[in-house]
């Protein structure tokens, strides 16, 4: 316990994790800036034109696919959430520290907390942020109930859970923000896993990133998008086609390929 | 011990003005977002003050008088009536329509052939100025789509929006058409696309007027 409880004070107090959530909370505070209270202003426009008003669930940042925030966003993610603490099992092996934590406490131990805080650090630093937006967009867009007839929504029938955006948006909300937080979680965790692979320290960090910029480019825009973390976890479903049960079924692989390639780390390092 | 406790009243504290002032903020957004009452949602005002819908199912007159438009308000006096609706396919349109041109080929597509949600809409308009009928959309949740003007066009044998004019005290039906396409639906309702529950849908917030589209032949 008092192993995770050290790992998890390294993961959240360190100079990384202040940079990510700096960054993070950069570009939610930009898109609530530019985006949200420019279009609030034009609340009655919307009223008489379309017959249906602005809404926090069509402006904030995971529900308007129209700007280059969510795109921001969701693209560096993956870099964002792994520098508080992914490549710190490499930097503990090369000076020594992880000996020291082992000889204290037990292997398995150590790598099961290296996973927890790393899982964590990077799970809370890609959902807070989305949190804080969608307080910040409360207080200047109204919480109507979406309506699909409006055409203000980028969440079609064929969506993914689209009955549930239209008939309990803040559920929707809650389910995507599970999966925003797993996916991150598990995005952070690539580089722990790739730590014995890799030499060199930078790309053991952007590992994750670059893993999911070429999952992008190779299935980011087609019916393989359940492929890309980057794509399937914005919440406005730029691209379509996927269900949860395939997104499911890749969540899970990639957790087990983790703690597979972990365990075999264990045993390279450990004998 | 003393700095430790005032610390904590000072973050309670804190905490306390952060949920008042968040509370009072979200309230009066949304307070603030009931625009102005349409003379439709005035005289609808009993039916919708609880679920702000006013509900009428095929064949009742729909009292469209009042109700906002992109440009002011409908007059008053304009009734709308919805009869007859019923699917119909591509093979269909081609048998019925001479110059009708199938938007994604006839077969050997990734998907089934469109269909086509088709109804007569008869417009009596009692008032003295002539006006361009507002259109509604159709909708089986969460599916919702616009009316299609390529289909509506042909179908009412005409290439000229002014066939669209209602001139005062007259009355005209048009036959009006909304696709139904494969890709846009779910995966379950595309498999009970003839049977699903329809609606014809037109938005004025806070008020959603709904046509139950209640027997729909096929």
């Amino acid at each position: 316990m008092n192993v995770l409880k050290v790992e998890l004070q390294r993961a959240f107090a360190g100079k990384g994790f202040v940079f990510s959530f700096a960054v993070a909370i950069a570009i939610v505070v930009t898109d609530i800036l530019f985006s949200v209270i420019p279009s609030s202003t034009e609340q009655e426009m919307y009223i008489s034109v379309v017959g249906h008003p602005l809404t926090v669930f069509n402006r904030w940042i995971g529900g308007w696919p129209g700007t280059v925030f969510p795109v921001l966003y969701f693209f560096f993610l993956p870099l964002l959430v792994a520098l508080p603490h992914a490549g710190s099992l490499f930097f503990d092996t090369k000076s020594g520290y992880k000996d020291q934590i082992i000889s204290r406490s037990s292997t398995t131990i150590y790598y099961i907390a290296k996973y927890i805080s790393t899982f964590i650090s990077g799970a809370l630093l890609g959902t807070v942020p989305l949190i804080l937006n969608f307080y910040l967009t409360a207080l200047w867009l109204p919480l109507a109930t979406p309506d699909a007839s409006s055409g203000l929504y980028s969440i079609f029938a064929y969506s993914m859970w689209s009955e549930l955006f239209y008939s309990r948006p803040f559920l929707y909300i809650v389910c995507y923000l599970i999966l925003i937080f797993t996916t991150s979680g598990l995005i952070a965790c690539i580089p722990l896993s790739l730590s014995a692979a890799l030499e060199n320290k930078s790309i053991i960090l952007c590992s994750g990133f670059f893993s999911c910029t070429i999952l992008n480019y190779l299935f980011g825009q087609g019916e393989y998008a359940f492929l890309s973390p980057s794509t399937f976890m914005r919440p406005d479903q730029p691209v379509w086609g996927y269900d949860f049960a395939q997104i499911f079924c890749f969540l899970t692989l990639l957790a087990l390929s983790e703690l597979l390639s972990l365990k075999q780390m264990k045993g390279h390092w450990h004998g | 011990m003393r700095k430790r406790v005032f610390a904590f009243f000072v973050f309670i504290i804190i905490i306390f003005s952060f949920c008042i002032f968040s509370y009072t903020r979200i309230e009066s957004v949304n307070e603030n977002l009931h625009p102005e009452e349409s003379d439709y949602a005035v005289a609808h005002q009993e039916e919708s003050s609880k679920t702000n819908t006013v509900e009428y199912h095929l064949g009742d007159k729909v009292d469209m008088s009042g109700v906002k438009q992109p440009k002011g308000t409908i007059p008053q006096g304009v009734k709308y009536t919805f009869s007859n609706a019923l699917i119909k396919t591509e093979n269909d349109l081609s048998m019925e329509y001479d110059g009708w041109a199938t938007l994604f080929g006839p077969s050997g597509n990734k998907y089934d052939d469109p269909m086509y949600l088709e109804l007569d809409m008869k417009i009596e308009n009692d008032s003295n100025e002539a006006f361009y009928p507002i259109w509604f959309k159709a909708e089986s949740h969460p599916w919702s789509t616009v009316l299609d003007p390529n289909a509506t066009y042909l179908e009412n044998h005409t290439e000229d929006r002014e066939y669209f004019l209602v001139n005062p005290g007259e009355t005209k039906i048009f036959i009006i058409s909304y696709q139904l396409w494969e890709p846009v639906f779910s995966d379950g309702q595309w498999e009970e696309v003839r049977s699903l529950p329809y609606s014809l849908t037109y938005l004025d917030y806070p008020i959603k007027i709904i046509v139950h589209l209640d027997e729909v032949a096929s």
